[in-house]
């Protein structure tokens, strides 16, 4: 390497450690950025996808992907919350919930199948002879269920059917699917016996919940879960996860007040961001100007006081608000709390 | 998840990295990018977007500062900004008023296709910054890159608003000597 050459890398090599100093002098100094609600991470989340070509699987794609980094985290809590609210209002499919799902679709559908054995054996033994045949209503996982059992619709107890429509309901208000109410006909009817049914019910619940997810990560077709209600399922969920953290999101949108300007107008604190208003208050509304300040860390507790040196500031309602007019314009104060 | 993992997700699992990275810095790209795009909320949006696409794209050739990537992101929103808020301003759909004084310390856009020039654009600027003493070069990184106001920074540094803005004053004729000096800036 000639001498020139090496000059050259080594201005090269110094370039490249000062531009690396400016970043670690940029990661190095705090800067205000108030936090953005989960429906706003959302919001820019699935723009960005749309704009790097990775949302071709729609929001489905986007929404699990969120979910699975968060799910691990909000499991628990939007287990929890789903407890808590109203089944209707409860469209939560954290994995623990999901099991819950489960084993309650799997107590529902076993009584009714033990209702039928029971039902259908008294009327053996009575003496009559009769093929019921009965539509088990679509649940979500069950796209391709074929239940069957020997009895009519009509002839079906209706313990059985409310038991059914039971965990119809419930499935349903699980978000599972949004599909019509129950009592629709399968797609097969074949006869089988109470207890092969039994079996075949459970085994069908299984499968089908299985299937079910496949076709959630494969974002397939399937006629129980569609894109639309899966997103919709996923934007519920989403709900339900802003809800249990709206707490937290909340606590944590308040700002350190005493490392920002701050002034008290009419009894009320106000703080700034700094930003600049495009457009002057009326001057109805002016208020006053500031009178008299307090050092900066700490919190004004007069009227017309400020935290930070703006004294004769003209001082003005705005919105919500109020305005100040300082140096470089009217500049927005919103109210704390 | 810290970032050397949120890169390596970016690099990977392009989806989950992403989610990170909106999580992690949506809210410091937001409040950056609003500075400088203040009365735009849609094209603050839009704007917001295109850094994380951005840096997603570039999450290859960006390396740990002192185990972060906050710099690199901070750099990334406001050159984004600038572009977006010249662009907007060529078509005079922009109507906020940002200062220009705010700008002038980035000449070159931030562009993923000439990594070579946003080094040297942001090796000058650390030069210009790292000649300023304290306070000075505390304030003008804060206006100048960070894009803070000026009662902003005087509530924070514990000064005077006017003191403030002398320094800058003074500060900025001087940045502009060296510019020009640099032939960065025309005479």
């Amino acid at each position: 390497m000639s001498k020139r050459e090496n000059k050259v890398q080594i201005n090269e090599n110094e370039t490249v450690r000062q531009a690396q100093a400016l970043q670690a002098r940029l990661a190095a100094l705090p800067t205000d950025a108030p936090p953005l609600t989960r429906a706003q991470q959302r919001a820019l989340y699935e723009r960005a996808l749309q704009k790097a070509g990775l949302a071709e699987n729609s929001a489905q794609t986007a929404a699990s992907a969120a979910n699975q980094v968060t799910a691990e985290a909000a499991a628990e809590t939007a287990a929890a919350a789903a407890e808590k609210t109203s089944e209707a209002a409860v469209p939560a499919k954290s994995r623990p919930q999901r099991s819950r799902l489960i084993r309650w679709q799997r107590w529902a559908l076993g009584t009714a199948a033990a209702l039928l054995v029971v039902f259908g054996g008294a009327r053996l033994l009575s003496g009559g002879f009769f093929s019921m045949k009965l539509a088990a209503p679509e649940t979500a996982y069950q796209s391709n269920a074929s239940v069957v059992t020997e009895a009519e619709p009509g002839d079906a107890p209706a313990e059985l059917y409310g038991a059914l429509e039971d965990a119809h309901s419930y499935d349903t208000a699980s978000g599972a699917a949004e599909e019509p109410a129950a009592h629709q006909p399968a797609a097969e009817i074949v006869e089988e016996t109470a207890e092969e049914t039994e079996e075949e019910l459970f085994v069908e619940v299984e499968l089908t919940d299985e299937s079910a997810v496949q076709e959630k990560n494969t974002a397939g077709g399937g006629t129980a879960q569609t894109p639309d209600t899966d997103r919709q399922r996923d934007e519920a969920d989403s709900a339900v996860i802003d809800g249990s953290m709206a707490e937290a999101e909340q606590e944590s949108a308040v700002p350190d007040m005493t490392q920002l300007p701050v002034v008290m107008v009419q009894g009320r604190l106000y703080y700034s961001m700094g930003s600049v208003l495009a457009a002057e208050p009326a001057e109805g509304d002016l208020l006053g100007s500031i009178g008299s300040t307090v050092p900066s860390g700490t919190l004004p507790q007069q009227e017309l006081q400020a935290n930070f040196p703006c004294t004769g500031a003209p001082c003005a309602r705005y919105g919500s608000g109020i305005a100040l007019l300082l140096e470089d314009g009217w500049v927005y104060f919103a109210p704390v709390g | 998840m810290d970032d050397r993992e949120l890169l390596a997700a970016l690099r990977t699992q392009p989806e989950e990295g992403l989610w990170a990275l909106t999580q992690k810095y949506g809210a410091l790209i937001t409040a950056v990018v609003r500075r400088i795009l203040p009365n735009d909320e849609q094209d603050a949006e839009e704007c917001a977007a295109d850094v994380l696409v951005r840096i997603w794209h570039d999450s290859a050739k960006i390396t740990l500062q002192n185990g972060t990537i906050r710099g690199f992101v901070i750099w990334a929103a406001r050159s984004a900004a600038i572009d977006r808020y010249r662009s907007l301003k060529r078509r005079r759909q922009h109507t906020a008023d940002v200062q220009e004084e705010q700008l002038e310390l980035t000449a070159a856009p931030y562009s993923t296709a000439d990594e070579a020039e946003r080094t040297d654009a942001m090796a000058r600027v650390e030069r210009i910054i790292r000649a300023m003493p304290p306070p000075d070069d505390e304030i003008f990184t804060r206006r100048f890159l960070l894009c803070e106001s000026v009662p902003v920074i005087a509530a924070r540094l514990g000064m005077h608003i006017k003191a403030v803005e002398s320094r800058i004053q003074r500060g900025r004729k001087k940045l502009r000597e060296q510019l020009m000096q640099e032939g960065v800036m025309p005479e």
